[in-house]
This record gives C-alpha cells, sequence and structure tokens, in this order.
C-alpha cells in the first residue's frame, strides 16, 4: 500500500506491506521492518530498540493524528484525487475554517444571493486576516458562526444552497 | 451555645458541569444522596448531565443564560424537590447574592455564610480584617503629602520605607499600568525614586499620593485548604503549593509544598485557622498566602469555595472535601480534630486544558476522537469529558486533572510523566506535552518554583517537532493499512470482512461503539 503522509514541513512517502504478523514498510529508500500489534483498547504496540512503545491513532478527514508519549503528531494524507485543490475552504456548499481562528466579520446573512468567489467570511488566524470565498454560487442557508466567534479547523461558517 | 439539630440532606442539585460536577456526584452516590445535574442546551449528553438521577435543561449554552441564572437554577431545584445547591468552583460558586436567594427559598447552600462570601470577595476590606486578626499582610504604607515644590519630608519617608522593608515598590496610590511604579533596592534611591513617582503619578491621575509595599521577590503562592462547621470547630488540612502558573492560571498544584519546614507550616497553619475563625468561616475554604524565599508570607485572598486543586489534599490527607461540605452543610461537626490530620506522602494534579500550547494556548476545539486515561496505583482522573464529546467555545478549556500520589516527591513526578505519557487525547489539543516538560525541568525536580517559574523556564516553550516522528509515521502507515477494520479507535470496531471502502471510511469509524453486531 502507498501512502504519502503530509507532515508540517514534508511530503513523506511510504509504502506499507505485511509480513507474517509484522510489517514491513518503505521509508525514503529504507527498508524498516515494524512489530506491532494493536490491543483490545485500541493501543498500537510497537517493539522498537528503546523497548515497547505504545501509540494511539485517530483520523478525521484527511488529517492523521498519532500520540506517542505525550506527544500528538497530526499528518495530513492527501487524497490523490483531490491533491491539487486547497482543501482550506469553499469546496462545496458548505464553506468551513481552513483552520483554528477567530471570525472578524461575516458578511452575509441568510437567504442572501451570492456569486462563486464572493467573500463570504473573514478570518484572523495568527494575527492575519483571511478572506474565505463562495466556491459556488446560490443562497446562504444558514450562517453557522458569529463576529468574532473562535473556530476551529473545519468548523463550518456558512451553507450554501447552490443555485441553478 | 446550642448548635440546631442536623438536617439529613436527601437530594443534591449541582451548579455547575464538566469534572467538577462530576466530582460533586460521586460523593452524592458514596453518600446514598439523590442528585440533580443542571445543563445547558448544548450540554444534555455531557457527561454531569448522564451521571446525575435527574437533569434539568436550564438554558442555552452562552454561561449568563444558563449556568449563571439563579433564578433557573432554584426553579430547577424546585420543580425536582433538591433541598441543598453545591455550587462547584466558578459560576455562581462565590455569588453572595446566589446563596442568599439559596437560603430564602429554604435550599441549603453547600458552602459559606452569604456574607462571608461577600465580606471575602471584596479584597481590601478582606486585607483589613486578616490585618485586624493578626493574619500577616504584604506590608505597605501612604506617604505624606509633598510639598508645593513635590519634595517629601526625608527623615520621614525613610523611616517609613525601614518600616515597610526592602526592596520595596514605589506605586501610585491612585493610579495603576505600572505608572509611577519604582522597585528600590535599599535606602539610598528611596527620596528620588518618591519624587520622581510623585511627578510621574500627577501627570498621569492628577493626583501624587505615594505608596510604598515591600516588594516580594520570585514569591511561591502557597494557600491552606481551611474547613469550619457551625460549631464553632475550625481547622487546616495543610497546603498546597500552586506556583506553576500561566497568566495567574494555576497549571500544577502540590503538597506538601518543598519549601515549608514544619516549622513555617505550623505558623502558616496557625495564620489560616485564625482567618478562618476570624469570620467564623463554615465549610471548605482556602486561604491564599504569598510566601517571600526568605520565608515571609503574606495574605493574599480567601476562596470562599471548593478548590479546583482539592484533590491533591485528599490524596495527601486522606479525607474527602465534598463529603465533608455536605456533612457540615447539613448541620454536622466535622469529622477530625486538628491533632488528628496528618500528610502522607506527596501528590501533584496536573490540569489538562483543551488548548494548544504551540500556538499561543488558543482553546482548542471540536470532538474528543479517542480517549486514553491512564490508570493505576496512586493515579486518580477527574474527568468532565468521554471519548465523543465536543469541546466547546462556551465553557473553560480544562477537561480533566490528573493527581498523582507517592510516597515521596520525586516519585510522585515520575508517576506524573509516566501517567501523561498515557494520557491520550486527540482530536483537540492539549497541554499534556507541555505538563511533561515543566514536570521534567530541573528546577522543577529541585523545587525551586515561583510563580515567575513559566515564564523564566519555559519562555515560548515549543515541543521538538521531530521526537518519535518516523514512529508516528509508521504507526499511522500501519493503521492506515488495518482500517476500517480497527485501525482506529477501539481494536475490533467494524466488521472485518475486508470490504474496506476506501472512500469515505472514516466518516463511518468516528463514532464506533457497538461491535460485532453484524
Amino acid at each position: 500500500m502507498h501512502l504519502k503522509f503530509r507532515t508540517a514541513d514534508q511530503d513523506v512517502k511510504v509504502d506499507v506491506r505485511r509480513k507474517g504478523d509484522d510489517w514491513v514498510l518503505e521509508m525514503e529508500g529504507q527498508e524498516i521492518p515494524l512489530e506491532a500489534e494493536q490491543d483490545r483498547s485500541g493501543c498500537w504496540l510497537v517493539d522498537t530498540h528503546q523497548g515497547r512503545r505504545r501509540l494511539w491513532v485517530a483520523a478525521r478527514g484527511d488529517e492523521r493524528h498519532v500520540f506517542c508519549d505525550g506527544k500528538v503528531h497530526t499528518f495530513r494524507l492527501p487524497d490523490a484525487e483531490h491533491e491539487d485543490e486547497e482543501t482550506a475552504a469553499g469546496e462545496g456548499p458548505v464553506l468551513s475554517a481552513g483552520m483554528p481562528g477567530k471570525v472578524v466579520r461575516v458578511l452575509v446573512g441568510p437567504g442572501a444571493e451570492v456569486q462563486a468567489g464572493q467573500v463570504l467570511v473573514i478570518m484572523e488566524s495568527m494575527k492575519m486576516e483571511t478572506e474565505l470565498a463562495a466556491a459556488v454560487a446560490g443562497t446562504v442557508e444558514a450562517v453557522h458562526v458569529a463576529d468574532g466567534q473562535v473556530v476551529t479547523q473545519g468548523d463550518p461558517l456558512v451553507t450554501i444552497t447552490p443555485g441553478d | 451555645m446550642s448548635a440546631p439539630e442536623p438536617q439529613p440532606i436527601s437530594r443534591v442539585l449541582v451548579a455547575n458541569r464538566g469534572e467538577i460536577a462530576c466530582r460533586v456526584i460521586r460523593a452524592c452516590r458514596e453518600m446514598n444522596i439523590g442528585t440533580v445535574a443542571v445543563c445547558s442546551h448544548v450540554d444534555r449528553d455531557a457527561l454531569h448531565a448522564q451521571q446525575a438521577d435527574l437533569s434539568v435543561t436550564i438554558g442555552p449554552a452562552e454561561p449568563g443564560e444558563s449556568y449563571l441564572r439563579p433564578d433557573r437554577i432554584l426553579e430547577a431545584a424546585k420543580a425536582t424537590d433538591a433541598d441543598a445547591i453545591h455550587p462547584g468552583y466558578g459560576f455562581l460558586a462565590e455569588n453572595a447574592s446566589f446563596a442568599r436567594a439559596c437560603e430564602e427559598a429554604g435550599i441549603i447552600f453547600i458552602g459559606p455564610s452569604p456574607e462571608v462570601i461577600e465580606s471575602m470577595g471584596e479584597k481590601t476590606a478582606a486585607r483589613r480584617l486578616m490585618e485586624e486578626a493578626g493574619v500577616p499582610v504584604v506590608p505597605g504604607a501612604l506617604l505624606p503629602e509633598p510639598d508645593a515644590d513635590g519634595n517629601f519630608p526625608s527623615r520621614e519617608v525613610e523611616k517609613i520605607a525601614a518600616q515597610v522593608g526592602y526592596p520595596l515598590m514605589v506605586k501610585a496610590a491612585f493610579g495603576g499600568g505600572g505608572k509611577g511604579m519604582r522597585l528600590v533596592e535599599g535606602p539610598e534611591r528611596i527620596m528620588d525614586a518618591c519624587a520622581a513617582a510623585c511627578r510621574e503619578a500627577m501627570g498621569a491621575f492628577g493626583n501624587g499620593t505615594i505608596y510604598l509595599e515591600r516588594f516580594i521577590e520570585r514569591p511561591r503562592h502557597v494557600e491552606f485548604q481551611i474547613f469550619g462547621d457551625s460549631h464553632g470547630n475550625h481547622v487546616h488540612l495543610f497546603e498546597r503549593e500552586c506556583s506553576i502558573q500561566r497568566r495567574h492560571q494555576k497549571i500544577i498544584e502540590e503538597s506538601p509544598s518543598p519549601a515549608l519546614t514544619p516549622e513555617l507550616r505550623e505558623r502558616m497553619g496557625r495564620a489560616a485557622v485564625a482567618a478562618a475563625r476570624a469570620v467564623d468561616y463554615r465549610g471548605a475554604g482556602t486561604v491564599e498566602f504569598l510566601l517571600g524565599q526568605d520565608g515571609g508570607f503574606y495574605f493574599l485572598e480567601m476562596n470562599t469555595r471548593l478548590q479546583v486543586e482539592h484533590p491533591v489534599t485528599e490524596l495527601v490527607t486522606g479525607t474527602d472535601l465534598v463529603r465533608t461540605q455536605i456533612q457540615v452543610a447539613e448541620g454536622r461537626a466535622l469529622p477530625w480534630t486538628q491533632e488528628k490530620l496528618s500528610v502522607q506522602g506527596h501528590a501533584i494534579e496536573c490540569r489538562i486544558y483543551a488548548e494548544d500550547p504551540e500556538n499561543g494556548f488558543m482553546p482548542s476545539l471540536g470532538e474528543i476522537l479517542l480517549l486514553n486515561e491512564p490508570t493505576g496505583p496512586g493515579i486518580r482522573i477527574d474527568s468532565g469529558v468521554r471519548q465523543g464529546d465536543e469541546v466547546s467555545i462556551y465553557y473553560d478549556p480544562m477537561i480533566a486533572k490528573l493527581s498523582v500520589h507517592a510516597g515521596k516527591r520525586r516519585n510522585a513526578i515520575d508517576r506524573a510523566v509516566a501517567a501523561l505519557k498515557m494520557y491520550a487525547v486527540l482530536g483537540v489539543r492539549t497541554n499534556v506535552e507541555y505538563l511533561i516538560a515543566i514536570l521534567q525541568h530541573g528546577a522543577f525536580a529541585d523545587g525551586e518554583l515561583h510563580t515567575g517559574f513559566l515564564p523564566e523556564h519555559l519562555p515560548d516553550w515549543r515541543g521538538d517537532p521531530g521526537a518519535d516522528e518516523d514512529l508516528a509515521l509508521a504507526v499511522a502507515a500501519v493503521a492506515e493499512h488495518e482500517q476500517p477494520a480497527g485501525g482506529f479507535g477501539t481494536g475490533s470496531a467494524g466488521p472485518a470482512d475486508g470490504s474496506a471502502r476506501r472512500d469515505t471510511p472514516w466518516e463511518s469509524l468516528g463514532r464506533f461503539r457497538l461491535t460485532g453486531l453484524e
């Protein structure tokens, strides 16, 4: 199985296959055998040179979160088909927050007619303002946030009923 | 003085949410007392609402429309025949008019009298009251007015300054924002500093009155748990050191304090009991002190409620403070005398916050996709959330507390670190890695704590992004390979028929609870 993970600063290609009870991973040209099993509680037990390590994994959309010894690693698993698309916002009828931040202003209300590309929400993340635009033309069905509200990544902001 | 007959409580309404509501409900269950939870619309399925015998929805998510509405809470209490209300901490816990409204409605408020809440809530009045009771406060004094040219009488100023003690802070008496403030290390600079501060204060506030206050260098925050009943008994349950704070928010608390000698503990404990006695305190309370490096201690304030960090006291003293709160509210006498109370071992509490320490400690919101709480001897979890719960913007980002108990401080630190390394929370960011970094810091191990510890030792802290990243990637890849038949969540989740729907397996995994039904 070929996988591509996106870490904070790079894309890492991983090839994973089963070998008996264990796995073989190919990362950056290196072949790594991995002795791992998942216990009944969902914890992954991995035998390493430093002894047995315990990790937990969870998924949300294309995010993969891994907990290891108090630290959380977050990777993205870009979908091959959508790889080039910006997943942050404006893919469909629901405009959602691309990253955690604060809603500076919602520029539309329910019932408003909007055009594709029209700016609907101004967000502030890490002290920078970003404009989020509608991906499709249509009618605003619902506004899920208010000015000043703090949102987290993936929170829906505005739902649009696409026009004909 | 004849005390009234004890009045048994049969049903407690818990006017709070989250871990503290769960904590109170647990104590009530052990005492065979019925429980009523109140909840906002978004909290209908919250842990506290489900753990209580009854739950009443009292309004929208905004605390001002629900948990902070005395009228709706009292209405819920009447509708469910609750005869007592436990306020927890925060929300209405230190609201004197709420305590009074309970009394007037014939419902027992589990806490001190409204008068005591009021008098301790007003900080300058509290300070004066404590001074009269012989509890030390930070020394300070007003300077006499300067003459027309802005000069102070030097002999008098030097005398007052010497009484206050060096180092001291020269402050504008009617000001703020640091204007007119000067730190003075010794008598040679005092006159210049006062004159300059006076000019600045005149310019900024139109009033040049100057106040001198002893400057406590690198102070520790050491507080004493106190308890009183309605029979005139007052005791303390020793101290908690809460110096590890970020922007005045406590993060790690422990008991005993590594700074206290038995002699100092004795003196501070006596002062704390004097404070409790001065207001004939009833129920659980906390007397907070600043402790200087020289062992001088000064009254800061009195919290008229159960504290977040009460578990460390319970662990080292072998008590149940919530149970005792309820017994005292019923009119019973304290179950302990001062002589019977003692400290066994060492306890440390770590507050788990849903926030991102690497991103300005911004609250982290969303669904808790995965939660693994550590277990084992000497490990206590007080949690208000479960896997699948949503962390919302409306409430405090503290989702749980991890408390550990061990024989010695360094064993307690080891135990806390090991437990945190098993405290997996995925879906929202938490401060778990930051807590480990604090506990593993050499200065923490040495017990060299003060309220500026975090800015001094861990400024702009960031975790090492590379640590174990390859291992994490490898396991993420293996989990991917194994999904959906158990790659995520519980090991046996989902049908293992190999019909992996490669397109959207994740949506179906998030909420898997029951297994093996198909």
